[in-house]
């Protein structure tokens, strides 16, 4: 087989040289935890706090909290439950769009559940938030407004400043809270700027490590704690740190920063390339999400006719691995609700393909990619009852 | 969480499905399924002397689809009508080597398409009329055609389904799920699918009773 053409980094990524080496000490001598007054204690408890340092440096949030998750979900829960842990749900709204991750989506729908207010703004065909419908449902109410910055399938990049313009406006008591997993590789992340009273970011979609999130929370701390133990690092995660977690993200999160022009450039020749190459060479398709403000390193597309496992599967059996929106390819055999929310009919939405680049890709993995889609879209649809 | 992966046999019919194509002309043809829920079959088929004398499949679907239309075509070709009639699901996932469960409703498709093309023949050539007396059994019958993703097995078997009862055109349906089963909206628009497409039923009402 050739080598694997790797196009589906926004499932995951591999970790980085760099982060390796900086996480090894502590999976190996440095394997001890935060403990005061003992020296290999104080060196561990120093890592900890030279990774808090350079996250704030990197995102610019001086005015923060660095706390530690397992996972970009279990992040976006911390934010989300620990927000409404206290709350009156007769007293509370809280905001989202249709098409946000399920890490705040399905926290949205049991709250809904528990009698509290919630509002899932719909998004236009391009998958940006109904500006006019988010101002309808903003109020003194709304204690949180919950945006992804860089969509997780389609790579559409919310106009953020427009958004929150509205949310200052019209409810004065909300949080914002805005997840930048998508994001960080491509978009300038200024946590001052941006005015957020929470970010939260997962580590292996940054070339960072599995098993660990971050959240940035602005102080005064707006969130409750919804686990409890022993408190070592911070009273929201309590119990043993993952070290070798937080060094390696911290690291994984200045790289990204520190290289994040030079990358975005090099994925949007890349993605136009790609983009320029299918709709050259193949009929009866779609762009899913904008042509213009999206992420550099996403690209979507709807195929007619086919269904988008038979076309993942076709790749994969020539090393080529991509994603696909389709129901048959899905855990829970559900149509990908964000291109259903974008109205994609059943059609397009199981014939879709997410092709994501990353720092490893090449012009000539794009062309051989586009070299063996053709023929596999084209026997796939010879064979196909939809004509 | 279970390792989903397919036969080398399904993969060796998905990469060079047989009997792909339609017949010219033919003495029975159909289509089951629909691009809504992700997989369709059309199958259309030559009769002669009471044999399946040549038989081809188009499919829209996943690999196990295309697959079992592949299969369930092969073991179709040269049986008699009869013999073709009796091929269940179980044969095709048989042959295949098996299927993961979630997967196991593609094989019940392309069975389904095989019975609707030779029902067709039987109508058009031979003139019978199938006509069916829609009751609760009946109905419990047809949803033996919906298969529980979780397990591959159908959801009568798997007594998913609480309650049934059907009168003066309307279906009244009770179906228990655990809070966190991730298939139950899959389970519901098959249901939702098979009933339609049984014209005594005018309404239909589903519960979901959570445990």
């Amino acid at each position: 087989m050739n080598k694997i053409i790797y196009l589906d980094y926004y499932r995951t990524t591999k970790i980085s040289e760099l982060v390796t080496e900086k996480m090894k000490p502590y999976q190996d001598d440095n394997f001890y935890l935060p403990v005061s007054f003992t020296q290999l204690g104080t060196d561990i408890a120093e890592a900890i706090e030279d990774s808090i340092v350079r996250i704030k440096k990197a995102f610019n949030a001086p005015h923060s909290e660095v706390i530690f998750a397992s996972s970009g979900t279990h992040a976006n829960n911390m934010v989300i439950q620990g927000i409404l842990r206290d709350a009156e749900p007769e007293n509370t709204s809280i905001v989202t769009s249709v098409i946000d991750h399920p890490s705040i989506n399905n926290v949205f729908d049991y709250y809904k559940k528990k009698g509290f207010e919630v509002k899932k703004i719909k998004v236009d065909s391009e998958g940006f938030w109904n500006t006019e419908m988010l101002s309808e449902n903003l109020n003194e109410k709304t204690r949180l407004v919950s945006i992804t910055l860089v969509n997780h399938t389609i790579g559409t990049v919310q106009r953020y400043d427009e958004l929150k313009k509205i949310i200052h406006e019209k409810a004065p008591n909300a949080l914002i809270h805005l997840d930048i997993t998508m994001a960080v590789m491509t978009q300038k992340i200024d946590f001052e700027e941006l005015e957020a009273d929470f970010m939260t970011l997962s580590g292996h979609k940054i070339y960072g490590p599995k098993g660990i999130g971050v959240v940035i929370a602005r102080k005064p701390i707006k969130i409750k704690p919804i686990t409890f133990g022993t408190v070592v690092t911070s009273p929201f995660a309590p119990g043993a740190d993952n070290v070798p977690g937080i060094v390696g993200i911290s690291y994984a999160i200045e790289q990204a920063v520190l290289e994040r022009e030079t990358y975005d450039s090099k994925t949007r020749k890349l993605q136009r390339l790609l983009m320029n190459q299918i709709e050259k060479n193949i009929d009866k398709i779609e762009l899913n999400g904008p042509a213009d403000e999206r992420a550099s390193d996403n690209v979507n597309y709807s195929f007619r006719q086919i269904e988008g496992e038979s076309i993942m599967m076709f790749l994969d059996f020539e090393g080529i691995i991509v994603a696909t929106g389709s129901a048959c390819a899905s855990s829970d055999l559900k149509v990908n609700y964000i291109l259903s929310a974008i109205g994609r009919d059943h059609e397009m939405a199981h014939g879709s393909l997410r092709i994501t680049l990353g720092r490893e890709t090449t012009e000539e993995d794009i062309n051989r990619f586009v070299e063996q889609l053709i023929p596999i879209v084209k026997r796939l649809r010879d064979q196909s009852t939809i004509r | 969480m279970a390792v989903i992966k397919y036969t080398a046999t399904v993969i060796e019919h998905f990469k060079n499905p047989r009997n792909v194509g339609e017949i010219e002309n033919p003495d029975g043809n159909a289509t089951v399924g629909s691009p809504a829920c992700g997989d369709q079959v059309t199958v259309s088929l030559k009769v002669n002397d009471n044999k399946i004398e040549d038989i081809k499949f188009l499919s829209y679907g996943c690999a196990s689809n295309i697959a079992t239309g592949s299969i369930v075509t092969e073991l179709a070709k040269g049986k008699t009508v009869e013999e073709a009639k009796k091929m269940t699901w179980k044969d095709a996932v048989d042959e295949l080597g098996g299927l993961p469960p979630v997967k196991v409703h593609c094989s019940v498709l392309a069975v389904d398409g095989l019975r609707a093309a030779i029902k067709d023949y039987e109508e058009k050539k031979l003139g019978i009329k199938h006509e069916k007396t829609i009751d609760e059994s009946s109905i419990l019958e047809e949803l033996k055609s919906v298969i529980y993703p979780k397990t591959g097995k159908n959801i009568i078997d798997e007594k998913l389904i609480k309650y049934l009862k059907f009168e003066d055109g309307k279906v009244e349906i009770e179906i228990s799920f655990d809070e966190t089963d991730v298939y139950r909206q899959n389970v519901l628009e098959e249901i939702d699918e098979h009933l339609h497409e049984i014209k005594e039923i005018q309404e239909i009402d589903v519960k979901v009773v959570e445990y």
